[in-house]
C-alpha cells in the first residue's frame, strides 16, 4: 500500500514538471518534421505547401552551403574545444597553488566574462576588432605588428569568433577544473617531488589522470553548447568573409527570415538535431560509465 | 648547492606563475572595465585613438537609451521574463528533481536523459517550430509566449542541476524524519531544502542568468512589446552611423546581472557550474 | 543593503535631473513659415473627409532608420496632421535588418502589430507574393480619399519601387541613387583643377582610375576608392551600377532584358559581367581600403569621415549630414558630389546608370484599420510635406522635392533628378533575396582572395539558376 502511494505521486510530481518540457518537445520535433516534408516558402505559405516528402532533406544534403556550415561548425568546434582546454587547464594549474592575495582574490574577473550574454560578447569585441576603432589592432600597433583586418579575411575571422568564445568560455573550463585540482592531496605531489618528478611530469602523470573525468565532460558539454552558435556570426561577421564564417545554426536562421525557405530551414534544423542527439548520447553514456566505475 | 638551485628554480615558476595570472586577469577583466568606462564618454572621445582618459564625462548615453530607445521597457521585460521563468522552473522542477535524485526508479534514467537533451537542443531548432506554432495562435509577442519559451530553457536545466544537489544530501538525515513520521511534503520542502539552500541558490542563479543572456528567443519571439534586451542590441547597430558608446552603455546595462553575480555571487556560480557536470 | 538602495536613488535623481538637459531638438532649420505652409496645404487636401475621420485610431508602422524617414516622421508629427485625422501615429524607425526582421515576424504570425511598413525595393515582389501587403490601387483610385498625385512620383521609381505585376503595392519613398563624393581639398593639391582652379570629377570609369592611381602615387596613406562591399546585400546593391553599365544585369527579365539569353537566368556570368565585376575587384584592390569588404553604410560613412578616402561612389543616404557634422568628420566642408561615372562605349557614346531603388510604404494586410493607414502612408510621403521635406535634406522621390530652396542647399540635387529618371533598379521577384545571397557570398568570397573570379560566379550562377528553373522552368 505504502510503495503504490509512492509510485502514484511520484509519476503525478513528476508528469506536473514534465508536461510542458514534454509538450515543447512533442510540438518542437512534430512542427519541425511537417514543415520539412512540405515546400514552405514566401510564396506558398498564401497559396498552400504541397507535399514534397524527403525533397528538402536531399536538397539540405547535397547543398554545398549546408555542408559548409556543417565544416565551419566543426572547425569552429574543434577550435574553440581545443583552446578553451589547453587555456583553460594552464590557467587553473597556474591559479591552483598559492599566490599573493590581491591576485587570488582578482580570479573572480575570470568567471566574468562567462556570466555575460554572447551578444553582448559578440558585440563588445566587434568594437575591440574593427580596424579603424578597436582596440586591438591600436595595442598590436605599438609593439610593432601591423594588424590584419580582422573580418575581412577568412582566417582572422574565424580566429576572431574562437577568441571571443575563449574569452568566454575559458571561465568555465577554469571554474570547474580549479576546484579539481586543488582536491588533488598534496602528498601525491610531494612523493613525486622526493621521487625526483619535474613540474612537467608531475603535471602530465599526476594532474591531468586526476582530472580526465572532468576535462571529459567539459569537452563533451561544449561540442554540444557550440552547435547552437548565433549571436557571434550574426553580430561579428554576418557569416563573412564569403561562407568562412556560417555556422549551421546561423545558416538555418538564415533560410528561415531571410529567404522564408521554412521547408528547407525546418529539414537542417531536423538534421540539426539528430547530430545534437548524437553528441548528447555519447556525453551521458560516457557519464554512466564514469558514475559507474 | 643543489638547494640554492632549486630555490632559484622555485622562483622562477613563481614569477612566471603570478606573470600568467595578472595577464589572465587583464585579458579577462579589463575589457569589460573598459566597456563600462566608455559608456560615459560622448562619440568623439569614445572613438579617439589613443584612448583619452580627461573627459567630459556624460551619463546622455543612458538617458538616451532609456528614454528614447524605449530601453526602460527591454529592461523591465527582461527582467519580468527572466525572474518568471526562474521561479516557476523552481516551482516545477524541484519536487521532480527531489524524486528523481531520491528515487530509482524505472524510467528514472530516460527522464534524466531527456532533460539533458531538451538542455542541450541547439535554439534554432525549438524557435523556428515554435515561432511557426505562436503565430497560429497569436501567441507571438505575448508574455506567455516568451516566457514558455524560456521556461524550456530554465526547467530542465533546473531539474538537472537540483536534482544532482538532492541525491548528495545525506539519506539518514531524511530516513530519521520519516520515522518521526514526516510526510514526503515536510521533508521536501522543511528537511532536505534547508539543507541544499546554497545549492538552490546556484540553480536559481544559473537559471536567471541562462534566461537574461538568451539571444535566439528573444529575437524571433517577441519583436515589438516584447523585445528582450539582447535582441534589442542589433537594433543600435545602425548601417548609418555606428554609435560605439551608445553600444558601450547598451553592453553595461546588458552586462549588470552577471557583474552583480560574479562579484556577488561567484561561489554560487561555480558550484552551479560544477554540478551541472556531475 | 539600505546603502545601496539609497545608492541607487541617487543615481535615479541624477540621470533625471540630466534627461532633460540630455534632450535634442532635431531639425530646428525647419522656420514657422515653412511649417505653416506645410499645414495649409494638409488642411486643404483633408478638408473632403471632414473633421477627425479617423478618431481614435492608432496606426503603428515600422519603417526603416535611413535619416530621409526620420525627417518625413518627424514632419508628420510636427504637422497637424493628428489633429485633422484624429489618428495617432506611432511610426518606430528600426535599422534595416531588425526592420525585416520585425516585418516578417509580424507577417508570419499575422498578429496585425503593423500597419503600414516600408518594404526594400527588391523585396517588394517576395511581400506582394507572400500576400503581405495589400495592392492599394483600390485606396488610390477611391474619390473619398485625397488623391497621391501619382504623376508626381518619378516614373522610374514608381515603376521599380512600388509596381508588382500591374498593380500599385507600395509608395514610392526616399529612393537611393549612387552618387560619386569627392574631396575638394586633395583633388586640389593633387592638381586635378580646371582652368580656373575648381576641382573635375571623373566623368568615366576610365578617368577614375586614373585620377584615383594618381592620387595614391602623391598620397601613399590616402584611399581612393569605397565601396560598401559587405557581404550581403550591401555588396549585391553596389555592383549594380558596373554590371549595368557594362552591358549586363542581375536576372534576365527582372531589371533588364538580353534577348539572346533566356528569361530568368542570372547574368552574373556573362562576359560582360565578368568583365565589371574585374573592374570592381581591381578598384577594390588597388585604391580601397582592404576592410572595405566588411563595410556597410556605416563603415564606408566612418571611412569618409576619417578623412583617408579622396572619392568614392556613395549611395544617396550617405550624402550630407553625417560628412558635414565636424564632431564626427574631418571632412566636413571638404565634400563635392558629382553623378556616378560611367562606362566608355566602343563607339565612344557613354553609358552611365545610377542604382536606384529605396524603402517605399505599404500596408499589411493584416492591419485592422486599412483605410487609416492609407492615410498616414499617402501622406507620410506625400506632395504636401515635400517640400519641408527636401529642404531639411530628406532625399528625393518626387518631383517637387526638387524646389528651388532644396537644390540651393544640396547642389547635387540638380543633378540627381536626370539620374533618378534613367536609373535602374534591382530584380524585385520573391527569390530575389537568395539569388542575392548566392551572389553576394560567392562575389565576396572572390574579393577576400579565397576565390577566384571566373569559377566562382560561373558555379553561383549555375546554384542560382537552377533555383529560379525550379519555379520558374520553361517560362
Amino acid at each position: 500500500m505504502g510503495a503504490f502511494k509512492w509510485k502514484a505521486l511520484y509519476w503525478v510530481i513528476l508528469s506536473v514538471a514534465f508536461l510542458p518540457l514534454v509538450c515543447s518537445a512533442l510540438l518542437v520535433l512534430g512542427t519541425n518534421i511537417f514543415l520539412s516534408l512540405h515546400d514552405y516558402t514566401a510564396r506558398t505559405i498564401a497559396t498552400g505547401a504541397p507535399f514534397v516528402g524527403i525533397a528538402n532533406y536531399s536538397y539540405a544534403l547535397t547543398d554545398s552551403r549546408f555542408l559548409n556550415a556543417l565544416k565551419v561548425s566543426f572547425l569552429f568546434l574543434v577550435l574553440c574545444v581545443v583552446g578553451e582546454t589547453i587555456v583553460g587547464v594552464s590557467l587553473s594549474y597556474v591559479f591552483a597553488k598559492p599566490l599573493p592575495r590581491i591576485i587570488s582574490k582578482g580570479k573572480v574577473l575570470i568567471i566574468l566574462p562567462l556570466a555575460i550574454s554572447p551578444a553582448a560578447a559578440s558585440l563588445i569585441w566587434r568594437w575591440f576588432f574593427s580596424t579603424q576603432y578597436g582596440i586591438i589592432n591600436f595595442l598590436l600597433a605599438l609593439i610593432g605588428i601591423q594588424g590584419p583586418d580582422w573580418t575581412a579575411r577568412p582566417t582572422s575571422a574565424l580566429f576572431a569568433m574562437v577568441f571571443v568564445d575563449l574569452w568566454q568560455w575559458v571561465s568555465f573550463t577554469f571554474a570547474v577544473l580549479l576546484a579539481a585540482m586543488q582536491g588533488i592531496p598534496a602528498e601525491v605531489y610531494e612523493a613525486a617531488s622526493i621521487d625526483g618528478a619535474s613540474e612537467w611530469t608531475k603535471f602530465w602523470k599526476i594532474t591531468i589522470p586526476f582530472l580526465k573525468r572532468s576535462l571529459f565532460q567539459i569537452v563533451l558539454f561544449r561540442f554540444a553548447l557550440l552547435l547552437r552558435e548565433v549571436d557571434k556570426p550574426l553580430i561579428l561577421t554576418q557569416g563573412g568573409p564569403g561562407m568562412a564564417t556560417e555556422t549551421i545554426s546561423y545558416w538555418i536562421y538564415r533560410c528561415y527570415f531571410w529567404f522564408s525557405q521554412i521547408g528547407r530551414a525546418a529539414a537542417m534544423a531536423v538534421i540539426l538535431l539528430v547530430i545534437a542527439n548524437i553528441v548528447c548520447e555519447t556525453f551521458w553514456t560516457l557519464r554512466g560509465r564514469w558514475q559507474n566505475a | 648547492m643543489p638547494n640554492m638551485v632549486l630555490k632559484t628554480k622555485k622562483k622562477l615558476y613563481y614569477t612566471m606563475r603570478i606573470t600568467v595570472a595578472l595577464i589572465a586577469l587583464i585579458a579577462f577583466g579589463l575589457p569589460i572595465m573598459w566597456v563600462i568606462w566608455s559608456s560615459f564618454k560622448n562619440l568623439v572621445d569614445v572613438i579617439a585613438l589613443p584612448p583619452k582618459v580627461i573627459v567630459p564625462y556624460q551619463i546622455d548615453n543612458y538617458t538616451r537609451l532609456l528614454f528614447r530607445n524605449h530601453f526602460d521597457r527591454y529592461v523591465l521585460n527582461t527582467i519580468v521574463v527572466a525572474v518568471t521563468a526562474t521561479a516557476v522552473a523552481l516551482l516545477l522542477g524541484y519536487p521532480a528533481a527531489y524524486f528523481l535524485g531520491r528515487y530509482r526508479f524505472r524510467g528514472n534514467n530516460a527522464l534524466n536523459y531527456f532533460v539533458l537533451s531538451l538542455f542541450m537542443a541547439p535554439p534554432i531548432i525549438v524557435a523556428l517550430p515554435f515561432s511557426v506554432f505562436f503565430s497560429r495562435f497569436r501567441l507571438l509577442d505575448t508574455f506567455a509566449g516568451m516566457l514558455t519559451a524560456h521556461v524550456t530553457i530554465t526547467l530542465p536545466l533546473a531539474i538537472w542541476l537540483l536534482q544532482g544537489f538532492v541525491s548528495e544530501v545525506d539519506v539518514s538525515i531524511e530516513e530519521a524524519a520519516a520515522l518521526d513520521g514526516a510526510t514526503i511534503t515536510q521533508r521536501m520542502y522543511a528537511i532536505v531544502l534547508p539543507n541544499i539552500r546554497s545549492g538552490f541558490a546556484a540553480t536559481a542563479l544559473l537559471c536567471f542568468l541562462f534566461s537574461w543572456n538568451d539571444f535566439l528567443y528573444g529575437l524571433i519571439l517577441g519583436p515589438f512589446r516584447m523585445k528582450l534586451l539582447p535582441a534589442a542590441t542589433i537594433g543600435l547597430v545602425s548601417y548609418a552611423h555606428i554609435e560605439w558608446n551608445v553600444i558601450c552603455a547598451a553592453a553595461t546595462i546588458i552586462v549588470t546581472p552577471a557583474l552583480i553575480v560574479t562579484f556577488g555571487l561567484h561561489n554560487e556560480l561555480v558550484k552551479g557550474f560544477r554540478q551541472f557536470l556531475r | 543593503m539600505r546603502r545601496f538602495l539609497i545608492n541607487g536613488l541617487l543615481l535615479l535623481a541624477l540621470s533625471a535631473g540630466f534627461l532633460a538637459w540630455a534632450q535634442e531638438v532635431p531639425y530646428t532649420e525647419l522656420s514657422p513659415a515653412m511649417l505653416e505652409e506645410l499645414n495649409t496645404k494638409l488642411r486643404e487636401a483633408l478638408a473632403p473627409l471632414g473633421p477627425q475621420p479617423y478618431k481614435g485610431v492608432v496606426i503603428r508602422g515600422c519603417v526603416v532608420r535611413d535619416g530621409s524617414y526620420d525627417i518625413a516622421v518627424w514632419l508628420l508629427k510636427q504637422s497637424d496632421f493628428e489633429e485633422l485625422t484624429g489618428i495617432t501615429v506611432d511610426i518606430q524607425l528600426l535599422e534595416f535588418e531588425e526592420k525585416v526582421m520585425q516585418q516578417k515576424v509580424d507577417f508570419m504570425g499575422h498578429t496585425g502589430m503593423y500597419d503600414i511598413v516600408s518594404v526594400d525595393q527588391p523585396q517588394l515582389g517576395e511581400y506582394a507574393e507572400a500576400g503581405w501587403i495589400i495592392p492599394l490601387d483600390s485606396f488610390i483610385n477611391d474619390p473619398r480619399f485625397p488623391d497621391p498625385q501619382i504623376n508626381d512620383i518619378i516614373p522610374s521609381l514608381l515603376d521599380t519601387c512600388g509596381t508588382w505585376n500591374g498593380k500599385i503595392y507600395a509608395f514610392p519613398g526616399p529612393s537611393y541613387g549612387n552618387l560619386l563624393g569627392y574631396r575638394k581639398d586633395i583633388f586640389i593639391a593633387a592638381g586635378i583643377v580646371d582652368w580656373d582652379g575648381t576641382p573635375i570629377p571623373p566623368v568615366t570609369w576610365t578617368e577614375y582610375l586614373y585620377y584615383g592611381r594618381k592620387i595614391r602615387e602623391m598620397f601613399p596613406d590616402m584611399f581612393a576608392a569605397v565601396m560598401q562591399a559587405r557581404k550581403g546585400e550591401y555588396l549585391s546593391y553596389d555592383v549594380g551600377t558596373y554590371l549595368w553599365e557594362w552591358g549586363a544585369g542581375y536576372i534576365n527579365g527582372c531589371d533588364v532584358y538580353y534577348p539572346e539569353y533566356p528569361k530568368y537566368r542570372v547574368l552574373w556570368d556573362t562576359p560582360q559581367a565578368l568583365a565589371a565585376l574585374k573592374f570592381y575587384k581591381q578598384l577594390y584592390e588597388e585604391l580601397a581600403p582592404p576592410e572595405t569588404i566588411t563595410y556597410d553604410i556605416a563603415g564606408f560613412v566612418s571611412a569618409m569621415q576619417s578623412g583617408k578616402v579622396a572619392m568614392g561612389v556613395l549611395i544617396q543616404e550617405a550624402v550630407g549630414t553625417p560628412l558635414e557634422d565636424p564632431r564626427y568628420s574631418k571632412v566636413a566642408g571638404q565634400m563635392l558630389y558629382a553623378p556616378v561615372p560611367g562606362k566608355v562605349n566602343p563607339d565612344g557614346s557613354i553609358t552611365r546608370v545610377s542604382h536606384i531603388g529605396g524603402e517605399n510604404v505599404a500596408i499589411n494586410a493584416d492591419s485592422r484599420n486599412k483605410e487609416a493607414a492609407y492615410l498616414v502612408a499617402r501622406f507620410l510621403v506625400g506632395p504636401e510635406l515635400a517640400a519641408a521635406y527636401s529642404y531639411l535634406g530628406g532625399k528625393p522621390f518626387r518631383y517637387s522635392h526638387f524646389t528651388p530652396e532644396a537644390i540651393a542647399r544640396y547642389p547635387w540635387l540638380a543633378a540627381q533628378l536626370h539620374n533618378i529618371e534613367t536609373g535602374k533598379a534591382r530584380p524585385k521577384i520573391p527569390e530575389y533575396p537568395q539569388v542575392s545571397d548566392i551572389f553576394s557570398a560567392a562575389f565576396h568570397a572572390v574579393l577576400s582572395g579565397q576565390a577566384e573570379l571566373e569559377p566562382a560566379m560561373r558555379a553561383a550562377a549555375a546554384q542560382a539558376n537552377a533555383l529560379l528553373a525550379e519555379i520558374y522552368g520553361g517560362k
